[in-house]
């Protein structure tokens, strides 16, 4: 593997790890996920197109492999995230709300197929353009717009059932 | 305008309708409190969204994701395409590991694609063999897990499967020759295919069977060359799983599970007996 893909690998990785966690729903499944995503990568790095977006290319082989293993196993996981949250410890009162409101929130999204929960990941946490996106996911755009709306009504619905986004306005 | 749908009002509050529809909603929601609120709603929910998962991009990176970034994970991989190369033009005289051999019996298992791995050369990276050798248990308990979590169907995690395909069965034939793959089918422990790594800095093979049995669940064989002394069983613990490992004449030897030391132990014993391990 070229010093550059293994440079681009390690630029990638904070994105990575949260885009997997997001599928994931764990932070130990979702660098479980990320490794695998690396090995896959450098194992196929001479089928990395120059010229494309390396970025889109490693969520596309994470997404893979996610969505192969939870096919394959059929598996629709709730997220738990119970790992750090010990209030009354040293840790901010700003970070145990912050993991707090992920798992709030992963929760939500652990409700969402495995397609609507990877096209929000991509678009509305990362930022992705609808073809960026489709591109990742291999789909048209108009796949991706689908999955988008359904996912993003689901999801405000299901927060605001939840309380959270009337807590955070207030 | 007409009520919007759905998938037109996510495109709106993601900037990715045209402009002139993009200006039909702006117009709208000056005078539509409704499609005002339901703009709102989106909006509101999206933040919440990207707060809740901005902190992990500030969160220290694991050193195994880095590692593996790096390519110290499977450091034989990570050149394989590399090796490929290499080792067209070259015959098996010019392999430069052990001579292996797979057990006729068990020539339809031992198939795939990796055996530009044999011919590739020993890897030369210093910080791999360093790496590897200071945490080769880790490594291999983290192997074992990543085949467990992605499940046997996953060969995207084994560089030789053991299902059996034209393609692969001709790969056998440049399978290190002296290999004899444990039989551990009295065990009820079913060979799903092999991995390539690095252990105590030298290639080494991660084994890997499944079974039916809870009690015993899915084990890992890890079978290499070493310079080190020998060393007798030794038994540590990887998180959850068990970790039995030992030296003999110039080859690393680990079992790795979840299962009870004894039954353990006992499998050990098995390998040994057939691997001449003893």
């Amino acid at each position: 593997m070229s010093a550059s893909v293994s440079d681009q690998l390690i630029a990638v990785l904070p994105r990575l790890r949260r885009f997997a966690r997001g599928l994931t729903g764990t932070a130990a499944e979702a660098d479980d996920l990320v490794q695998a995503a690396c090995e896959r990568a450098i194992t196929r790095a001479h089928q990395f197109q120059e010229g494309t977006r390396f970025d889109s290319w490693m969520f596309r082989i994470c997404q893979t492999i996610w969505i192969d293993q939870i096919r394959s196993r059929n598996i629709r996981k709730e997220a738990h995230e119970d790992e750090g949250l010990n209030v009354g410890t040293d840790e901010s009162m700003r970070r145990v709300e912050a993991r707090i409101a992920l798992r709030e929130v992963q929760a939500a999204l652990a409700t969402l197929p495995a397609e609507q929960r990877a096209a929000l990941l991509l678009v509305t946490v990362d930022g992705l353009s609808y073809k960026e996106a489709a591109d990742v996911a291999e789909v048209p755009v108009g796949t991706i717009m689908s999955r988008l709306a359904r996912a993003r009504v689901a999801l405000q619905a299901k927060l605001e059932a939840g309380g959270h986004a009337r807590r955070s306005e207030g | 305008m007409q009520k919007p749908s759905d998938e037109q009002l996510v495109a709106y509050v993601d900037g990715e309708l045209d402009d002139a529809a993009q200006a039909e909603f702006d117009a709208a929601l000056t005078h539509d409190a409704e499609l005002r609120a339901r703009v709102d709603g989106l909006q509101s929910s999206a933040q919440i969204l990207r707060a809740a998962f901005d902190p992990i991009l500030r969160e220290p990176v694991p050193e195994r994701l880095l590692a593996a970034a790096r390519g110290e994970t499977l450091s034989e991989v990570v050149d394989f395409a590399t090796a490929h190369d290499k080792r067209k033009g070259r015959g098996a005289a010019g392999r430069p590991w052990m001579q292996w051999a797979v057990a006729a019996g068990l020539m339809g298992l031992m198939i795939g694609g990796g055996a530009g791995y044999f011919a590739a050369p020993t890897p030369t990276n210093q910080a791999v063999a360093n790496l590897a050798s200071a945490n080769w248990l880790d490594n291999i308990a983290g192997y074992h897990k990543l085949f467990v979590n992605a499940g046997a169907d996953d060969l995207a995690l084994v560089d030789v499967p053991a299902n059996d395909t034209d393609a692969a069965r001709k790969a056998v034939q440049k399978l290190p020759s002296d290999f004899r793959l444990p039989n551990l089918q009295p065990w009820g422990l079913q060979f799903q295919g092999a991995r390539y790594l690095i252990v105590e800095g030298q290639p080494a093979t991660q084994l890997f069977y499944t079974t039916d049995n809870k009690t015993l669940g899915p084990l890992t064989v890890v079978v290499g060359t070493t310079n080190r002394p020998d060393l007798a069983p030794t038994f540590d613990r990887r998180g959850d799983l068990n970790v039995l490992y030992w030296r003999h004449h110039g080859h690393a030897y680990a079992l790795v599970g979840a299962a009870d030391i004894g039954y353990l132990w006992n499998i050990s014993n098995d390998i040994e007996y057939q691997l001449d391990a003893i």
